[in-house]
């Protein structure tokens, strides 16, 4: 057992213990969903794409109704908060670059190395090591490699269709396997943190 | 008289005994780490009963190492808790005495 005393990881664990409630797992199932949806009404996925503001909005509320009154607010240090804006400006530029790639995709003929499928591999499994490396939150590393292998089984099935369903099926299977790790996180972090009983605070 | 003279020499009888107790301590490395947090918060993480934190609290509180702020949200009171300068000084300060001490005596124990 190591019984070594440390600030940082104290720090760490504190940090890690509010993203262990399953809210990251259910939201990245939520994004894939929706993509599996604009994928199977291709031609109207413009319409869908703000289909997208739910995982956004379902986090938000969650964390404000059932996580932060279960577990309390806090406020990190200038330092953590400061990594975490460093990881909002990494993924502003990456998706400035995406926007960009898109604008001039349609425009002019792209080397082969910036084809979609790689350029889109490379965004996603950047976003995610990038949220691993500068949230602490390591099981992203993982996370963004079944992302991105959804992104191009789907790709392949498009390209040779057979007796699996494309049409987002890659999508809505990696989908499922999100839920499922967020639901069982989910359900521990609800056994563990209870609703704190009234009159739970100091002094009371 | 001669002993009580000896015992004002003992640096480790001039610690500050606030600090220098398990849950007190784990208190305050927490709050050093953050900037602030709520009841519940520290509640949570340190996985003391309520009283026995609230007890502790009190006591850092009069000590003038943490500073406790009560709010409203909504209807329901909440209570945040940061360490103070006057807190982090002290902290840094047992950690540097306590260093002393143990790294001096960890020598003569490994002679």
């Amino acid at each position: 057992m190591d019984r070594t005393f440390s600030l940082r990881k104290l720090e760490k664990n504190s940090w890690k213990a509010s993203f262990r409630s399953g809210l990251i797992e259910i939201a990245i199932g939520l994004v894939l969903v929706v993509s599996s949806i604009c994928y199977i009404f291709d031609d109207l996925r413009y319409y869908f794409m703000p289909l997208y503001l739910i995982p956004v909005l379902f986090s938000i509320l969650i964390k404000k109704n059932i996580v932060i009154p279960r577990m309390g607010m806090v406020k990190f240090s200038k330092q953590r908060r400061r990594k975490s804006k460093l990881f909002h400006i990494v993924i502003t530029a990456v998706l400035l670059f995406l926007v960009l790639l898109t604008v001039l995709s349609s425009a002019i003929v792209l080397p082969e190395y910036i084809a979609p499928e790689i350029s889109i591999t490379s965004i996603i499994l950047l976003i995610c090591f990038a949220a691993a490396y500068f949230l602490d939150l390591n099981r992203l590393f993982l996370y963004g490699i079944v992302i991105a292998g959804a992104f191009n089984l789907n790709e392949f099935l498009r390209e040779n269709p057979g007796r699996l369903p494309d049409g987002g099926f890659a999508y809505l299977m990696a989908s499922i396997v999100f839920f499922i790790a967020g639901g069982i996180y989910f359900f521990r972090f609800l056994k563990k943190y209870p609703l704190p009983a009234e009159g739970t605070d100091y002094g009371e | 008289m001669e002993n009580r003279k000896d015992e004002k020499k003992q640096p480790i009888l001039e610690i500050d005994r606030l600090i220098h107790e398990p849950s007190r301590f784990l208190i305050l490395s927490l709050l050093y780490v953050l900037e602030n947090a709520e009841f519940l918060f520290l509640l949570r993480q340190t996985g003391m009963a309520q009283g026995n934190l609230s007890s502790h609290l009190k006591r850092l509180e009069e000590g003038g190492y943490i500073d406790v702020t009560k709010e409203f949200v909504g209807k329901k009171p909440r209570t945040l808790l940061a360490l103070n300068e006057r807190g982090r000084k002290a902290f840094k300060q047992y950690v540097l005495e306590m260093k002393k001490i143990f790294d001096g005596l960890h020598a003569e124990i490994n002679k």
